[in-house]
């Protein structure tokens, strides 16, 4: 373990490298705070920068970006009242009416220190889950159980549509098939290409990140400024930590240590993602704290527990994702995406070939996390200044940066135009309560599924599919999961339609 | 009106279905492939049938209550954003990185309302920014402009 901690060392101990990660949370952290702007577009609009790196820059720049974008919202939803991220919609039921009170450099000083402990805490989870997870893998990751894996993973996320549950299934289902285009994988055949040589090598994953994240988030925010208002910015230029006397006020401390390990388990499992952890650490601290009736108003336990929760999910969510390459949420799709393009196949294998860049990707977030302070500070100088950035500039880069990042892999004008279909499209969805997270999380997922899949049938020799399956009761317990996953809802539905009707 | 909406989204998405599974049921021989191994439209198949189940449930489901007051408000705006988008698309071919993008920007800004005496300056800037970054200082080819060509 301290031999891969120290090549670990050697890759990142590289001033680009480390640039890199500072770069990362400060431009992480502009965006975040960028009412509207998510994760998944400040990642975006990294990716094409990061492909003629070596593959340390590029994690630290992603790492630094994922970290940090979280908490830039929370930034917005202090000082603003406008939640930057989704994730930080609770910070600004206790920021705003404690950045209204007067104290909003307090209230930033507790978001930016439950942010690093919160993001910390997830670190020494991730270190200690991750090569568990990667070993248990290797004992019971047979293919049928990978299969198993992957579609409990994507019912998960489907599930997770609130209000239209066939909706999510059918986002997903869309995602695995547009991977399908091209030719087959395993035998070179052409699937789908209806005779263009363009679509001979398959919808690149460039293309849909694109499309669904940035353009289409583009032509919302051009919808939305038809019934935006103008919010009003309170005034800060600095914060105030909190002190050691500050937090031994009663239930503080367990109140972060709670809300960040609610934040990881959540993080770990696919579909939930850090706004459910913020909602749910709130709700949760909002019942048991000593302070609970001063919750709406300004209290910093609501803080605490909505901050650590939001930053505790990245290291979290990274668990499932270096340790079988199953991202639980379109931002980890996107980083396991860039990893691929970077020739790292995370995976059970990663931990064994290259566990130095595991360990670096262990170093990076706990750099990425502590770098959050001196650059908490820096964007809370300049708030003013980056709210008043006009929007047309902003739009305009991200559209140059995402079609040319979209360029960039295969130099395919093609590539470009299928974005621009797959952006309407998006859009549209979007529009119409459609979820976008499980169609890119379908694609990503769909070879591996369709691979563990083709191994499956070539073990079983011709035999009967319940036979190799009643051999693999790992299986059947993730297969039952995922179908009961995707039940569910149909019967809460139903349950909830009956108690609803009036009874005469 | 909102149950039209719905059959008519319904509708298409059955029809993509059934036109993608008579793609998929049409004879495909695999020539180099291991006797037991699993068709290559057999995966396909499984999903189109999802996925045309699925459509039939959302065609028989609750009906999608969308407000499109605002969409029918911006979709002007919305029209021009995607075409000036499209020529960009065509004019980055022809002309190159950095005038494509300079054009692209001085449209754009235009659209967007964003008029004032920097207008000119940052779309200069972010297009010399952007042809630095990409075809300088990451060397990546990008396509040259017809009229070096010609000179």
């Amino acid at each position: 373990m301290f031999e891969n901690i120290f090549h670990a060392l050697g890759t990142i101990a590289d001033p680009f490298c480390l640039g890199m990660l500072a770069f990362g949370v400060l431009f992480g952290t502009v965006i975040g705070a960028l009412p509207g702007l998510g994760t998944a577009v400040a990642i975006t609009i990294c990716i094409p920068f990061t492909l003629k790196m070596g593959s340390g820059p590029a994690i630290a720049l992603l790492l630094g970006v994922y970290a940090s974008s979280i908490y830039g919202g929370s930034i917005s939803a202090v000082l603003l009242n406008t939640p930057g991220t989704p994730q930080s919609a609770c910070t600004g039921m206790e920021g705003y009416p404690m950045a209204k009170k007067g104290q909003a450099r307090e209230a930033l000083g507790w978001v930016t220190m439950s942010s690093v402990l919160g993001g910390l805490i997830s670190c020494v989870v991730l270190v200690l889950a991750a090569p568990t997870l990667a070993a248990l893998s290797v004992k019971y990751g047979g293919p049928l159980e990978i299969c198993a894996l992957i579609c409990m993973g994507l019912a998960c996320i489907t599930s997770l549509s609130d209000d239209n549950h066939v909706k999510g299934i059918m986002m997903g289902v869309a995602g695995l098939f547009l991977a399908t285009i091209g030719n087959d994988p395993q035998t070179g055949e052409m699937r789908f290409t209806f005779g263009s040589q363009n679509l001979v090598s398959g919808i690149d994953l460039m293309p849909v990140v694109v499309g669904v994240f940035p353009l289409a988030e583009l032509f919302y925010r051009v919808y939305e400024s038809f019934s935006e208002k103008a919010p009003s910015v309170i005034h800060c230029t600095s914060m105030k930590l909190p002190s050691w006397s500050d937090w031994k006020v009663k239930g503080r401390i367990s109140n972060l240590l709670r809300s960040s390990f609610l934040g990881c388990g959540l993080g770990i499992l696919p579909g939930t993602g850090a706004t459910a952890a913020t909602f749910i650490a709130y709700s949760s601290a909002k019942r048991i704290s000593p302070a609970r009736d001063n919750f709406g108003k300004g209290e910093p336990d609501g803080l605490i527990a909505a901050e650590s929760s939001n930053n505790a999910v990245s290291g979290g969510a990274l668990v499932p994702t270096l340790a079988m390459g199953i991202p639980g949420e379109p931002t980890m799709a996107l980083m396991l995406a860039t990893l691929t393009l970077h020739g790292i196949t995370p995976g059970v294998r990663l931990m064994a070939d290259n566990p130095d860049i595991v360990y670096a990707t262990f170093i990076l977030l706990i750099m990425s996390n502590l770098a959050l302070i001196p650059t908490a500070w820096i964007c809370i100088r300049g708030f003013g200044k980056i709210i008043a950035f006009p929007t047309a500039v902003l739009l305009g880069f991200i559209v140059i940066c995402s079609l040319i990042g979209v360029y960039l892999p295969r130099s395919s004008m093609f590539d470009i135009w299928v974005t621009l279909v797959i952006g309407v499209v998006a859009f549209l969805m979007r529009l119409t309560d459609f979820p976008v997270a499980p169609l890119l999380i379908g694609y990503v997922l769909s070879n591996q599924l369709e691979y563990r899949m083709s191994q499956v049938a070539i073990y079983m020799g011709g035999g009967s599919l319940a036979d190799y399956t009643l051999e693999h009761p790992v299986a059947i317990v993730l297969f039952a999961v995922a179908l009961i996953l995707l039940v569910l809802p149909f019967f809460r539905k139903a349950r909830d339609k009956r108690t609803c009707e009036p009874n005469f | 009106m909102v149950k039209r909406g719905n059959i008519l989204a319904g509708g298409i998405f059955l029809l993509i279905g059934l036109c993608l599974l008579k793609v998929a049921m049409a004879p495909h021989e695999m020539l180099f492939a291991d006797p037991n191994a699993m068709h290559i439209m057999t995966y396909p198949k499984i999903l189109i049938f999802i996925w045309i189940g699925a459509s039939v449930l959302y065609l028989l489901g609750p009906r999608d209550e969308n407000d499109w007051y605002d969409f029918k408000k911006a979709r002007i705006q919305l029209g021009k954003v995607l075409l000036c988008i499209v020529a960009y698309v065509f004019t980055f071919e022809y002309i190159g990185l950095f005038g494509s993008t300079l054009l692209f920007l001085l449209v754009f800004f235009w659209i967007m309302g964003y008029r004032n005496k920097l207008t000119v300056p940052v779309a200069v800037m972010v297009a010399l920014l952007a042809w630095l970054s990409f075809e300088k200082l990451l060397g990546i080819p990008m396509p040259r402009p017809f009229f070096l060509a010609l000179l």
